[in-house]
C-alpha cells in the first residue's frame, strides 16, 4: 500500500460547518491561526478577501507559496500575533479564530 | 486570550462576526479503517490540554460579560484524521497537544499490523469532536 501520510479532515467537514454557520460571501475575512492555509483555501472562494495570520513563520511561508493561483490577490498570509494585530480598526466583517484561543 | 478577543473586536466592523472553532473537552475515537469501513474502534480520553480549554472558555465569558460580543450560535461537529501508522499519529497528537499518555500507541500499531497481515491494509482514523461558535460584535 502506498504511504498516504496524514490526512486531516479529507471530507472537508470543518469548512462546510463554517460556511453553514456564517455567510462569507463578499466579506473581508481575517483568519487567526491560519497555519499553512489548509483551512483557508477551502473557503477562500466565498469572501471578497482573506488575510490569514499565524505566529508560525514556517507555516505562513508554506501557505504563501501554495499554488492556488486563482486565489492570488484575494488571499494574503502574514506572520503576526493575535494579541497585536497589524491592522487598523474595523477592517474586517468576519474574524475566524481557527483553534487559536 | 482575552487580549486576542479584544484585538478581534477592534478590527471587526460594527455587527461583524467572530467565529470561534476549536476542539472540545471530550474523548476521541480511534478506529482502524479498511476500505473506508471501521473494523475496530476504541474511545480514548485524550482531549486537548484541559487547562487551555478552560482558559479559552473563561476568556470568552469575559468578552461576553464585557459586552464586546453577543453570542449567536453553536454548532458541534466532528472531523477525521487519517494516518498510516501509530507513529505518524503521534506526530499529529503532539502538535495538537493531545495528551499522549492516554493514547495506546502500541495497541494501535499492533491492531494495524494484525489487519495488515491478513492482507487488508488498514489505516488509523481519529475522530475528534469540535465546536463552532459565532458571536456578533457590539
Amino acid at each position: 500500500m502506498a504511504n498516504m501520510a496524514t490526512e486531516v479532515d479529507p471530507a472537508g467537514v470543518m469548512p462546510r460547518a463554517i460556511l453553514k454557520a456564517v455567510d462569507f460571501r463578499g466579506a473581508r475575512v481575517l483568519e487567526i491561526g491560519a497555519g499553512d492555509g489548509r483551512l483557508t483555501f477551502q473557503y477562500a472562494a466565498e469572501p471578497s478577501s482573506v488575510v490569514g495570520i499565524d505566529t508560525k513563520e514556517q507555516e505562513i511561508r508554506a501557505a504563501s507559496h501554495c499554488p492556488a493561483v486563482e486565489l492570488r490577490g484575494e488571499v494574503q498570509f502574514l506572520c503576526a500575533s493575535a494579541t497585536a494585530l497589524p491592522f487598523s480598526a474595523e477592517q474586517f466583517g468576519i474574524v475566524l479564530l481557527a483553534s487559536s484561543l | 486570550m482575552v487580549n486576542a478577543l479584544q484585538e478581534a473586536r477592534r478590527v471587526l466592523t460594527p455587527n461583524g462576526v467572530l467565529v470561534d472553532v476549536r476542539p472540545v473537552t471530550a474523548p476521541i475515537i480511534m478506529e482502524m479503517v479498511i476500505d473506508g469501513q471501521a473494523v475496530w474502534a476504541k474511545t480514548v480520553d485524550s482531549y486537548s490540554a484541559p487547562e487551555d480549554v478552560a482558559a479559552a472558555g473563561a476568556a470568552v465569558q469575559h468578552a461576553l460579560s464585557s459586552e464586546w460580543f453577543v453570542f449567536e450560535t453553536s454548532l458541534p461537529f466532528r472531523f477525521d484524521i487519517y494516518c498510516d501508522t501509530a507513529a505518524e499519529f503521534s506526530v499529529y497528537a503532539e502538535a495538537r497537544k493531545l495528551r499522549g499518555a492516554e493514547i495506546p500507541y502500541q495497541e494501535l500499531e499492533e491492531r494495524r499490523r494484525e489487519f495488515g497481515a491478513e492482507g487488508q491494509p488498514a489505516r488509523l482514523r481519529c475522530r475528534r469532536p469540535w465546536m463552532l461558535s459565532t458571536y456578533r460584535r457590539k
